[in-house]
């Protein structure tokens, strides 16, 4: 229902129940004033009737005067002439036309009538009349006739005690009353009979009317209305004998005063409606408003803010509510505006997170990047829905943060592994450096040997050829060979204890000191003992050379030679007979300070070869760690007979390297074959000692 | 290789197993050199699980022997493979390094007079 309705008919309810509670006590008040009215109505009616009886009355005192002042009636009564009392009362009767005239005597009864004997019972009512008699000389009212009738009867006292009434009709009386008060007048006893009226024809329906009724009533009869007013009638003696009943015709007035209630009735209904017209024009107007905006509002409500605004520009509470409003709409527009951007800068953050991720994606491995499109896609997804974004985003965010982790981790362990570069970059920086010692030892050992072959290309008496294998890490071997004064050639081989650049430096050393010796003239043994005593000083790391030196004559064919701790050679004859060159027990060089050395000789036969070696060849390792040895060796080099050096020392050199099948070379392996090819006569002559130089000339 | 030391009186024992070489032949320079000293001057070597002696070997091996001598005390090989054995034999240390068959001779030797 709307408000309005609502509005207009709580004001229509609250007017007509304001309207009850006012006609309620105006009903009241008008039953009791009408009340009051009938009791005065009827109290005039009664003193009316007084004053219409009393009036009547008049002629019968002067009557009843003159009769107690009567002489014959006096004396008739003097004497109790009963007859002759009756007979100028009834005379007196007849003459005036009352109805009867009595005494009474003093005990009340009867004593003479009008009426002769025929009379039994006074005309007025005798009770306490005596006293009543004393109190009011003249008692007036209406008494009951012994026929029914209504009498006025008056009685007054009469000498001897005795009383005198006279009763006449009241039917003058009653018409004289109507006519005067406007009314028809109708006489009822007691038990409700019509004694007497002035328009009797009016009584059948008065009377039902009055039936059971008391008080003023009005009835209608033949479209009209009618007032009555019942009045009781009392005798002298105050009893009740009768009631006085009026009817007056009303019509008029009552239908003036339905007319006055009609037009007042009309015209108050005529002013509520106008009065509720009003009000819903005004709520209307005030309510209008209201509506407009309720549909504002709801249409708000539904999303679109984008409502025409069509507000009423007022000063009072709607217009308030609707300056509210249009605020309300401007923010809701305001916010659906920020929405819209929101929502594009969210499209602009997806589409820039989505680069990102897959950016990042690309630097994922494979599987993580599966993993982590899977999760962008499902994240678009759900933006699209509207829901479970965070939870989306927590995801992916969980799992770049264990990615973060793990490629943390990764970074750590880079790191570390990084650690271990670096210092394996500083180890190998260290390594680098002593590879560099061993470059230069390395440098030392090999730029002394003679390295150019044939280093004697026009000797036709000997051949020689030596080759070192050096170990991985420089080992103290050397070769080295001289001519000394063109008959003579000297053979030198040697290893040095240990490795690197003081194995290098020890054994450089030895030789430089062995070959100035031998160059010098000093044999073999002589040679080593030199190189020895200056070795052995100050060698508190015990130091030491094993070395073999020898000196073939190149005119005989005799070969001197001395060991220090050397293992001793071999000599290949032409037919390829092996033998060992022994004798020679020398002890290492650079041990014993003192130590002494002896010079040994064997004839070496023309086409043999003198073939030295170093340890490094007979303790050459196979990979099952087994060693090359001396039997191997010689098995070698028995099938070398008649062989160049060169493939001698080749041979050798293969069959070691067979031998150690890839096993890692521990010690260098030099190898130092000298073949003798027998006297020759022709240039040599001088002493001028013939050594390979860097060209590989011969300088003679 | 491996070293197993342990003293005997007042004469230490080192059992050397394997291969004495340059490879090894620090470690067995450290563990040997350090317990020779004042009244730590008698050495025994057990050489008879020893497979193979280089040129390094024999230095530390010659070194040892030099500081005993030092320290006036003794210092002996037993139990040498025949490899060995002429190792030393050829390079001339057999002469100045006293070599034993059995462990009793090179305690003996080793051992003060009295």
């Amino acid at each position: 229902m709307l408000l309005r309705t609502r509005i207009v008919l709580i004001f229509g309810l609250a007017t007509i129940a304001l309207l009850a509670a006012l006609l309620v006590p105006l009903l009241v008040v008008q039953n009791l004033t009408e009340r009051a009215l009938t009791t005065l109505q009827r109290e005039e009616q009664g003193a009316a009737w007084s004053a219409a009886l009393e009036n009547a009355a008049t002629p019968f005192e002067l009557l009843l005067s003159q009769l107690t002042v009567d002489p014959a009636l006096l004396a008739a009564t003097t004497s109790y002439d009963v007859a002759t009392a009756g007979r100028l009362l009834s005379a007196v009767q007849a003459r005036t036309g009352v109805y009867r005239i009595d005494i009474l005597a003093r005990q009340d009864r009867l004593f003479a009538s009008s009426a002769g004997l025929a009379a039994e019972t006074p005309l007025i009512d005798t009770n306490n009349l005596a006293l009543r008699l004393q109190r009011d000389p003249w008692l007036l009212g209406l008494e009951a006739a012994p026929d029914g009738q209504m009498l006025l009867v008056v009685t007054t006292a009469f000498p001897d005690g005795r009383a005198l009434s006279v009763g006449a009709n009241v039917s003058a009386v009653l018409k004289t009353l109507g006519h005067d008060a406007d009314r028809k007048l109708f006489l009822v006893d007691r038990g409700g009979a019509l004694l007497l009226s002035t328009s009797e024809a009016d009584w059948p329906a008065l009377s039902a009317a009055l039936a059971g009724r008391d008080g003023a009533i009005q009835f209608d009869r033949e479209g009209r209305r009618f007032d009555v007013a019942s009045t009781p009638l009392l005798n002298t003696a105050g009893l009740e004998i009768g009631t006085l009943v009026s009817m007056r015709d009303v019509t008029a007035e009552s239908q003036r005063r339905t007319l006055v209630l009609l037009v007042t009735g009309a015209a108050a209904v005529l002013v509520f409606m106008a009065l509720l017209l009003a009000l819903y024009g005004f709520t209307k107007d005030a309510l209008d408003p209201l509506a407009e905006i309720t549909r504002m509002i709801r249409a708000m409500a539904a999303g679109d803010a984008m409502v025409s605004a069509e507000m009423p520009d007022r000063r009072d509470e709607v217009g308030a509510i609707a300056s509210a409003v249009e605020v309300f709409r401007r923010d809701i527009v305001a916010l659906a505006r920020t929405k819209l951007t929101g929502t594009l800068r969210q499209a602009q953050q997806q589409a820039l997170i989505r680069s990102e991720m897959a950016r990042l994606a690309d630097v994922l491995e494979a599987g993580e990047r599966e993993d982590l499109l899977a999760d962008l896609a499902e994240i678009e997804a759900s933006a699209e829905e509207g829901t479970e974004l965070a939870e989306g985003f927590r995801r992916m965010a969980a799992r770049v943060t264990a990615q973060h982790r793990k490629l943390a981790d990764l970074l750590a362990e880079r790191t570390r592994d990084l650690d271990t570069v670096r210092q394996a970059l500083a180890e190998r920086a260290q390594l680098s450096r002593l590879r560099q010692e061993l470059e230069v030892a390395r440098h030392l050992q090999l730029s002394s040997l003679p390295q150019v072959f044939p280093p004697f290309p026009h000797r036709r008496d000997f051949e020689v050829f030596a080759a070192m294998e050096p170990a991985k890490e420089v080992g103290g071997d050397f070769y080295d060979f001289a001519l000394l004064d063109g008959d003579r050639l000297a053979v030198m081989i040697g290893d040095a204890s240990g490795k690197g650049v003081s194995a290098a430096m020890f054994i450089a050393m030895g030789r430089s000191i062995l070959r100035s010796a031998i160059v010098r003239g000093a044999s073999p043994a002589q040679a080593l003992a030199v190189a020895n005593s200056t070795l052995a000083v100050e060698n508190h790391t015990m130091m030491f050379a094993t070395v073999f030196a020898a000196i073939l004559d190149l005119r005989t064919g005799w070969l001197t030679y001395a060991s220090a701790g050397h293992n001793p050679p071999y000599v290949v004859s032409e037919a390829g007979g092996v033998s060992v060159l022994g004798g020679a027990s020398g002890i290492a060089l650079g041990i014993l300070e003192d130590a002494e050395y002896e010079d040994e000789e064997q004839l070496v036969p023309v086409g043999g070869s003198v073939v030295l070696f170093t340890d490094g060849v007979t303790e050459a390792n196979a990979p099952d760690l087994s060693m090359f040895e001396e039997d191997r060796l010689e098995a070698a080099l028995a099938g070398l007979a008649l062989a160049h050096p060169n493939e001698a020392v080749a041979t050798i050199l293969a069959a070691v390297r067979r031998f150690a099948d890839g096993a890692e070379q521990a010690d260098d392996i030099t190898v130092l074959s000298a073949r003798y090819l027998g006297p020759v006569q022709t240039a040599a002559a001088g002493s001028v000692l013939m050594t390979a130089d860097a060209t590989g000339q011969e300088t003679a | 290789m491996e070293v197993e030391r342990t003293s005997v009186g007042d004469v230490q024992v080192f059992r050397i197993k394997g291969r004495l070489d340059s490879g090894t032949s620090t470690a067995f320079e450290a563990a040997v050199l350090k317990t020779i000293g004042p009244g730590a001057n008698r050495v025994v070597l057990d050489f008879t699980q020893v497979d193979y002696v280089s040129s390094a070997g024999l230095r530390v091996v010659l070194l040892a022997a030099k500081q005993t001598r030092a320290q006036q005390g003794g210092f002996a090989i037993f139990g040498m493979a025949k490899p060995i054995h002429h190792v030393f034999e050829m390079s001339g240390f057999a002469r100045i390094i006293a070599l034993f068959d059995d462990e009793v001779a090179a305690f003996a030797s080793v051992s003060p007079p009295g």
